[in-house]
């Protein structure tokens, strides 16, 4: 216990007392990061055929400006953590856009005239990372679609001027538990619950071995997640390695992230934080 | 009783020794010892919470956290404990904290915490803005610590939980927390060693004097 007390104060005089004669300015040390003796770097996974860069600056990605109505389904409350890592050392990487793009309850992305979407913009969006390397975003529980299991896609783009300098692209999935109380138990998931026809055991995605660390994708991919009836509340930290020569977190090939990803999109200068999204695609 | 005793007592309690005092008593979660990597700030609408479990009851004691210089940021802070509420999130308002002599330091009046049970500690502020420091790791101590942290962008009302399956990048919020045993019996503060070493001095040199005084008669 006396060793305890002792612990105790010797962190108040190095931390807390510290901060309060010094402010916390004094000790933010841009240099000082996490040193971690086995980085698991994010896998990456393809960025599949619906990502449409709609140049959504928003964190609700429920409304659809199209006809401004709101997504059915269980809402989602999603943050995520962009770090680095650099010879194994980590830390936020801020200044970084991140896109997430989803089907719907009923398995249905947005703009996409395969599924009688275009036009529609729910369930798209980017936030531009903070300092502390965080996004967050409002959504809802995805519904499935024939031959996929649930997830949620996932783009981090890096910007020198108005040049593209990095593109990760990965997919967040789901805890097969929870995705079952939610389909059977909330609505309007129940009235498709039964024809399901893809779980994370039988997805494709899923079950790609990470080559760096030799498991699969799928299980470092799956949000850390917790729902009930009425809202669900998801969180996922990326760890990605920005070196076009050293190893990154890949599926099946070597992910440098750069001069990689999507062909679509047009040209023009990255957006200032807040404001438009980004027009330059790499 | 004595001159001596009386002045000994007198400086004794000056000094706070023989004030009661609650005695913390175990370190449920700390990451203090981690390095600052920058600020989280915390206005009326824009609450944030850093969580902590439990393994067996306890009673709450004092929460330390690292709390920038709120006047210099123009904020008062309020510290509150909540409950989880299943989704990894705060809960119910469970207790609010006092706060404590630094302003890092906030007081609990005995909360009770459950065993195997998730709590947050919630910061907002009631004026102005207050910046509570992350961590540049994701590494702590104590068996209740979690590198999970939550932030709230409409009073409260909603959270956004970051935490990590792999345990790192996070950096979570910094603060320490620990539990409390009732007691009478304190444990002296620097300054309260401080006042005891000066009043021994004292009553030495008013013993010397006098028995000076008196072999001089």
């Amino acid at each position: 216990m006396i060793k305890m007390k002792e612990t105790r104060r010797e962190l108040i005089l190095r931390t807390t007392g510290a901060l309060t004669l010094l402010g916390l300015g004094g000790l933010f040390k841009a240099d000082m990061a996490e040193a971690a003796t086995s980085v698991v770097l994010t896998p990456q996974e393809e960025e599949g055929p619906f990502f449409v860069d709609e140049k959504l600056n928003r964190s609700d990605i429920l409304v659809d400006p199209f006809d401004n109505s709101i997504t059915e389904g269980l809402p989602l409350m999603l943050g995520i953590t962009i770090s680095q890592s650099v010879n194994g050392i980590v830390s936020p990487l801020p200044n970084a856009y991140v896109d997430i793009w989803q089907a719907n309850a009923y398995g249905v992305y947005s703009d996409e005239a395969s599924q009688n979407s275009t036009g529609r913009k729910y369930l798209r969006g980017y936030q531009v990372t903070d300092a502390h390397g965080n996004v967050h975003f409002l959504t809802v529980y995805p519904g499935w679609y024939n031959g996929r299991t649930v997830h949620i896609h996932c783009r981090v783009r890096l910007y020198s001027g108005s040049t593209a300098t990095y593109s990760f692209e990965t997919q967040f999935f789901f805890d097969e538990a929870i995705t079952s109380q939610v389909y059977n138990s909330v609505a309007p998931y129940t009235a498709r619950a039964a024809q399901r026809d893809t779980t994370n055991s039988s997805d494709s995605l899923y079950n790609l071995t990470d080559c760096t660390t030799g498991t699969l994708s799928g299980n470092e991919l799956t949000l850390v997640l917790n729902a009930n009836t009425t809202r669900a509340v998801a969180s996922y930290g990326l760890v990605l390695d920005l070196s076009a020569a050293g190893p990154d977190g890949c599926v099946g090939v070597t992910d440098g992230g750069i001069n990689e990803g999507s062909t679509q999109g047009g040209g023009g200068a990255p957006p200032t934080r807040g404001g438009p999204p980004p027009f330059s695609l790499i | 009783m004595s001159l001596k005793a009386s002045l000994v007592l007198r400086l004794l309690a000056a000094g706070g020794l023989l004030v009661p005092a609650p005695i913390f008593a175990d370190t449920i979660s700390s990451n203090l010892a981690s390095a600052s990597a920058g600020v989280e700030s915390a206005t009326a609408s824009n609450w944030l919470a850093a969580s902590f479990t439990t393994s067996s009851s306890a009673t709450l004691g004092e929460v330390i956290l690292s709390l920038a210089d709120t006047t210099s940021r123009g904020g008062t802070a309020t510290v509150s404990v909540y409950a989880d509420d299943g989704l990894n999130e705060p809960g119910s308002l469970l207790a609010a904290l006092s706060s404590g002599s630094t302003l890092q330091t906030w007081i609990s009046s005995g909360l009770s915490l459950s065993a195997n049970s998730t709590y947050w500690i919630v910061l907002s502020a009631v004026t102005g803005q207050v910046d509570w420091s992350y961590a540049s790791d994701d590494a702590g101590s104590g068996s209740g610590f979690t590198d999970t942290w939550a932030a709230s962008y409409d009073g409260g009302s909603s959270w956004y939980t970051y935490a990590s399956l792999q345990n790192v990048g996070v950096d979570p919020l910094q603060m320490d927390v620990e539990t409390s045993t009732a007691s009478t019996a304190a444990t002296p503060e620097p300054a309260s060693v401080a006042f005891c070493l000066i009043g021994a001095g004292l009553a030495a040199m008013s013993w010397r004097r006098r028995t000076k005084q008196e072999k001089a008669k």
